[in-house]
């Protein structure tokens, strides 16, 4: 992984740190946030019964793969508040969730159609054309939640510039307040 | 077989929960040990908390599905919604406090005392927050 510089020369090694910490941040996110009101709604049992272990576990950790790659993308030239403006990060955001969304189902429809047409190779046009539409959906749904996370995701960033501002910007600060009081 | 697979399962969470609440407490204590931010440490911590956490969610919705969950009416159900919301804000509140402490760079491990002080309450606030989670962990698992 190569690591970014801050503008002055200095290697940034927490640039893929950071992007490692949103991903994950996004994936566990996005996965709570789906899993509370399914729960609420009584519907959890249900949803996860037809869903064994193994198959459960190998499609988070795809679902996590796809986000990372994708996150590292969306972050890459200036990380998450060190770009010109929020709306590039926010079409940027979306764009790698519609990526995320579309590899997920197309994932699933290649892989879980080649498992079915082994036993009846005539599902293949039908299957092609159910998986081309359900990418599509995807990449629309995704392209939502990407957007959406890409506004919480510098919502926290902004916090996290209220918890521990950087001494330049403070330097800059004070110096900008000494400047106004100067004759 | 599949009850081999569960016990694993079950055995990467608890080491998942160990590992996330262990980090932050180790960040939370050694940010009140001493004035200064060790950098390594706290952003090897931050990296390693969130591969435990996605194998925490991961592992967590396995079990889920093990168990069967019952309704949300139910005293178990109403358990689970409460960790769910706990976890929620935990993971939040991680986020804060790993993206300020990515944001730190060599020779700034000296922080004002203010932003010192936010940095401890916020790994102080979600070692506290995980030990309800094992607390309501505990409950579900044994009543």
């Amino acid at each position: 992984m190569g690591d970014a510089t801050d503008g002055v020369g200095r290697v940034d090694v927490a640039a893929p740190a950071e992007a490692w910490t949103v991903a994950t941040f996004d994936l566990v996110g996005f996965a709570l946030l789906l899993l509370l009101p399914v729960h609420l709604s009584g519907a959890l049992g249900d949803a996860l019964a037809g869903l064994g272990t193994v198959p459960g576990l190998l499609l988070f950790g795809y679902l996590w793969v796809l986000v990372a790659v994708s996150v590292r993308w969306v972050l890459a030239d200036g990380g998450l508040v060190g770009r010109s403006g929020p709306s590039s990060l926010l079409a940027r955001g979306a764009l790698g969730g519609a990526c995320v969304g579309s590899g997920f189902v197309a994932g699933v429809v290649i892989v879980g159609g080649a498992v079915l047409a082994i036993d009846d190779p005539s599902i293949v046009t039908s299957l092609a054309v159910f998986g081309s539409i359900a990418v599509a959906v995807a990449a629309i749904v995704g392209a939502v939640v990407g957007a959406l996370f890409a506004v919480v995701n510098v919502a926290l960033a902004r916090v996290s510039e209220w918890v521990v501002p950087l001494a330049d910007a403070d330097a800059t600060a004070t110096n900008a307040e000494g400047g106004a009081g100067d004759p | 077989m599949s009850n081999a697979l569960h016990l694993l399962v079950r055995l990467v969470h608890v080491l998942g929960m160990a590992a996330v609440l262990g980090g932050t407490v180790v960040g939370w204590q050694t940010l009140r040990a001493g004035s200064e931010v060790p950098l390594a440490t706290v952003r090897r911590v931050e990296v390693v908390f969130w591969a435990a956490m996605g194998l925490l969610v991961a592992t967590g919705v396995g079990n889920l599905g093990t168990l069967g969950p019952p309704g949300p009416s139910t005293r178990w159900g109403t358990v689970l919604t409460i960790k769910l919301s706990i976890v929620i804000g935990v993971v939040a509140l991680s986020a804060v406090r790993s993206l300020a402490v990515l944001r730190l760079r060599a020779g700034e491990s000296a922080l004002p005392g203010v932003a010192f002080d936010r940095l401890r309450l916020l790994y102080a606030s979600t070692a506290w927050g995980l030990i309800a989670v094992v607390a309501l962990a505990e409950a579900l698992a044994h009543g």
